[in-house]
């Protein structure tokens, strides 16, 4: 155990509560008792990953197993990486406080791209080999899941298997197989081989993967026993599912720090630039009972003041007015507060707002994403000026005075006509305040613009889109800037180098692998943070690997382009993407799934069933 | 609603817990055992709790003490039972009682520093620099100080601060007993006083470290 020598270096630290492990509700157990030793890795901040519900869903679920043992680990900060790397400290799992490397499992979630060079720092610090083929034992087999594994080609190099889609079944599965080859002593080839036998297991070692002469893909071909095409995995019933009854309570404070609770996975929108809404389909709903249970579950088990209901789009859910209901029968008494997000408060009942009011109000935001009619029809955002008008004036009377309204900058088609509607229409929600009688008395409106540039990403019908460059999105920035005339309208941009780099591992091929190393050879980490991001050096990767960014941000696909990550399979149909595409540039909308089954081909993964269509939960 | 105070000790992963965040951390172990804290009035409610005296990030305790106030239905053993089972590990529960004295009442708390040399010259060496230290006039370390409103570095004299040390060597370790002042009108940080005598010496301790024993009112009788 590292205690006494951490207990040497966490002085020098900042924040060395990060280090220390020993929260509440965190497992340990006797490593003598267990088969598998299982590193969890978030590959960023202690506050961060903390506050991720799929890493505290993976690690309750792994810790039930009599016969496993995981432990978290996260990115050491600067500081803390400087102190373990002169002090030769190996990156060791919060339980236990011993070396990863002496793990069976390292398993990684990626959840955004601009992690990818910590993944690389961690393996480094862990004291292994960062590529999968310099690992030669059979342990640890390094893993990885999270939404960006849908294009895993970036990250093909460094880690042995993937696991695209959902990782509740398919852990235990893997879990199972290593336990029994280890027993075996079987090598690492032997294990892969039979692993990607199992459904949603992709290991990027057999796949060949060539190239034409304009470096586009020719073509990507399956060996040995890998299939050609790897389907995700799912979960068939939310309510039988796997869900924890602890989580782990930091004694520092994160990000998130209360009760997640999921209500559905999958979005019944459609919205053509959002990635996370194709990814998780198809749709299917937790019961208002389950969900129910759970939270009370998990509030007496972490004492947290708060529940936050999670998903992509809460109102959506069917069973929310009954859920709300339930909830508010004993989170008031127990003094819980509820946090809605990504909530539209337009379709409730006044009897609904009357009791939400009375809980802490969390802030309203908005995400109509495009300034024009026009621009939303492109996207499929079926959210109308109106709409949004109409929602700020009863959120006025009711007392608000804060609004945050989500846009993008760069979608397809986009002119400054469109740039222009965003000010345009913050300014029109502004006016909205002052105009209605029954505001606030005495207080004054906010408005904040958020405009992030937009970034094309697998798997949505914006997938062949050409990325804006970074001086066109520069120009929009400014005009945006330009068009807003009132200091009610606070406007804020995504930084476009960091769009830029999203654009280019979103849709990189396993080229991209070498960039990666090479950048962090040169010190590239926590490049989502804007104070250790250096974009100098990630020129000098590409130039140092012969690939432009262009190439992959910049560049507009033809529908046939073999796409780096066509043998992913999450059941999306391509002809379904292709004239979403065409539609979008004829400005013609898709109604949400609830109205009419686009057809999206998801349902196919869930032996044709689609909650969107077939399952009616109102209560 | 009536006030019970919960003495505690701090050990191990657990002194890595902040006095900020000692008391979210006892509001949700509170909850979660199901003990029936009370709550102010009034739209942004609280629970009432306090601790006697802040303890500095990194150093261990036997004995703290933390106030709260709750809703006149559990037994003082009751409140033991359950909150010994919803603490984090390294926070061990050892008394639950009726609180004497006011927290404003502490005047002094014990201390013993466990110093680490990397051979027993260094540490004898340390030895006689502490009891020159201690006969001198003053021994000056930097403080950040207000100064007209601003943030300023001030020069602090902090022997009058210490009341008692006891010394035991022993190979390369110098343990250091000590009575200083604390509370909220005089208060050493014993980690100061070895910096202070650090800088005289122009050599520190490989290691250090800090555990409060005890807290003590004015006549140095044990705060109850
Ligand atoms: S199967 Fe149809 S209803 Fe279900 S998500 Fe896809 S398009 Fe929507």
């Amino acid at each position: 155990m590292l205690y006494e020598r951490l207990d040497k270096i966490l002085p020098n630290v900042q924040k060395p509560g990060r280090y220390v492990g020993g929260e509440y509700n965190s497992v340990i157990k006797d490593k003598n008792k267990v088969d598998i030793r299982y590193a969890f890795c978030f590959p960023d901040t202690y506050e961060i990953g903390m506050s991720h519900l799929g890493m505290k869903i993976l690690y309750s679920l792994v810790n039930a197993r009599e016969d496993a043992w995981c432990e978290r680990v996260f990115a050491p900060w600067t500081d803390m990486e400087e102190e373990m790397r002169k002090n030769n400290i190996p990156l060791y799992g919060l339980e236990s406080l011993e070396p990863i490397k002496d793990f069976d499992l390292i398993g990684f979630t990626l959840q955004y791209e601009l992690s990818y060079t910590n993944v690389l720092n961690m393996l480094d610090l862990a004291q292994l080999p960062i590529k999968a083929a310099d690992r030669k034992e059979l342990t640890p087999i390094v893993i990885a899941g999270g939404s960006c594994v849908c294009n895993p080609e970036p990250m093909s190099e460094f880690i042995d298997i993937f696991l695209p889609g959902e990782g509740e079944e398919v852990t235990n599965e893997l879990i199972d197989l290593l336990k029994e080859h280890k027993k075996k002593g079987s090598d690492k080839e032997t294990f892969i081989k039979e692993a990607v036998k199992i459904k949603g297991v992709y290991a990027p070692s057999l796949y060949d993967v060539s190239y034409n002469e304009d470096g586009t893909v020719k073509e990507i071909k399956a060996r040995d026993t890998a299939p050609e095409k790897v389907e995700k995995r799912i979960v068939k019933d939310l309510d039988s599912m796997y869900f924890p009854d602890k989580f782990v309570v930091p004694a520092i404070e994160v990000v998130h720090d209360r009760t997640t609770a999921e209500i559905f996975r999958g979005c019944i929108r459609g919205c053509r630039f959002c990635q996370a809404g194709f990814l998780y389909r198809p749709i299917r709903e937790k019961s208002p009972e389950t969900v129910n249970q759970q939270c009370l579950a998990l509030t007496e088990s972490t004492g947290y003041d708060e529940i936050s209901l999670c998903s992509l789009s809460t109102s959506d859910y069917t069973g929310l007015p009954s859920l709300l209901e339930k909830l508010l029968s004993w989170t008031t008494d127990d003094r819980i507060n509820l946090s809605l997000p990504s909530l539209r408060i337009d379709n409730f009942s006044d009897d609904l707002m009357e009791k939400l009011l009375e809980v802490r109000r969390s802030g309203l935001t908005f995400a109509p994403e495009a300034g024009t009619q026009r621009l939303r029809d492109v996207i499929n955002k079926n959210i109308t000026e109106e709409e949004v008008l109409s929602t700020a004036k009863k959120a006025f009377s009711g007392g608000w005075t804060a609004v945050k309204l989500y846009f993008m900058l760069g979608l397809p088609t986009e002119t400054l006509e469109d740039v222009k509607g965003i000010a345009e229409l913050a300014q029109k929600v502004v006016n909205e305040f002052y105009n209605n009688p029954e505001k606030p008395k005495g207080k004054s409106v906010s408005v904040s613009v958020s405009a992030a540039s937009f970034v094309p990403k697998p798997f949505t019908p914006f997938q062949w889109e050409a990325q804006a460059t970074p001086d066109e999105l520069k120009e929009k920035q400014d005009y945006l800037l330009e068009s807003t005339t009132t200091k009610k309208v606070r406007v804020s941009f995504h930084k476009t180098p960091t769009s830029l780099m999203e654009a280019v591992f979103a849709r990189g091929d396993r080229r991209v692998s070498a960039v990666i190393e090479s950048a962090w050879k040169k010190g590239c980490k926590f490049d989502s943070w804007d104070d250790q991001f250096d974009f100098d050096k990630w020129v000098e990767a590409f130039a140092d690997c012969g690939l432009t960014m262009d190439f992959y941000a910049n560049r507009k696909r033809s529908f046939d382009e073999v796409l780096p990550w066509d043998h992913m399979d999450y059941g999306i149909s391509k002809a379904f993407l292709i004239k979403e595409n065409e539609k979008a540039h004829n400005a013609q909308t898709t109604p949400h799934c609830r109205e009419k089954c686009a057809g999206c081909g998801t349902n196919k993964l869930n032996g044709g069933e689609c909650h969107a269509l077939n399952k009616n939960m109102v209560q | 609603m009536r006030l019970t105070r919960i003495w505690f000790s701090k050990k191990g992963r657990a002194k890595y817990i902040s006095h900020l965040d000692l008391y979210r951390t006892f509001t949700r172990a509170v909850r979660r055992a199901g003990i029936p804290l009370w709550y102010t009035e009034g739209f942004n409610t609280h629970p009432y709790i306090t601790i006697a005296l802040p303890l500095a990030i990194m150093q261990e305790s036997d004995r703290e003490a933390v106030d709260i106030r709750i809703e006149n239905d559990m037994a003082n053993e009751e409140i033991k039972q359950k909150l010994s089972a919803t603490c984090p590990e390294g926070i061990e529960i050892i008394d639950v009682r009726k609180p004497w004295d006011d927290p404003k009442k502490i005047a002094f708390a014990d201390y013993t520093v466990m110093t680490q040399f990397a051979n027993s010259d260094d540490a004898k060496k340390f030895e006689a620099y502490i009891l020159k230290s201690l006969k001198e006039e003053e021994l000056l370390v930097e403080k950040m100080g207000k100064k007209n409103g601003r943030k300023v570095m001030k020069e602090v004299n902090i022997l009058p601060l210490v009341n008692k040390t006891e010394l035991a060597l022993k190979g390369s370790e110098l343990r250091i007993k000590m009575t200083v002042a604390a509370g909220s009108t005089n208060n050493l940080n014993p980690a100061l006083f070895i910096d202070a005598v650090s800088q005289k010496a122009e050599f520190k301790p490989l290691s250090v470290n800090i555990t409060r024993n005890r807290l003590l009112t004015e006549n140095l009788k044990e705060f109850e």
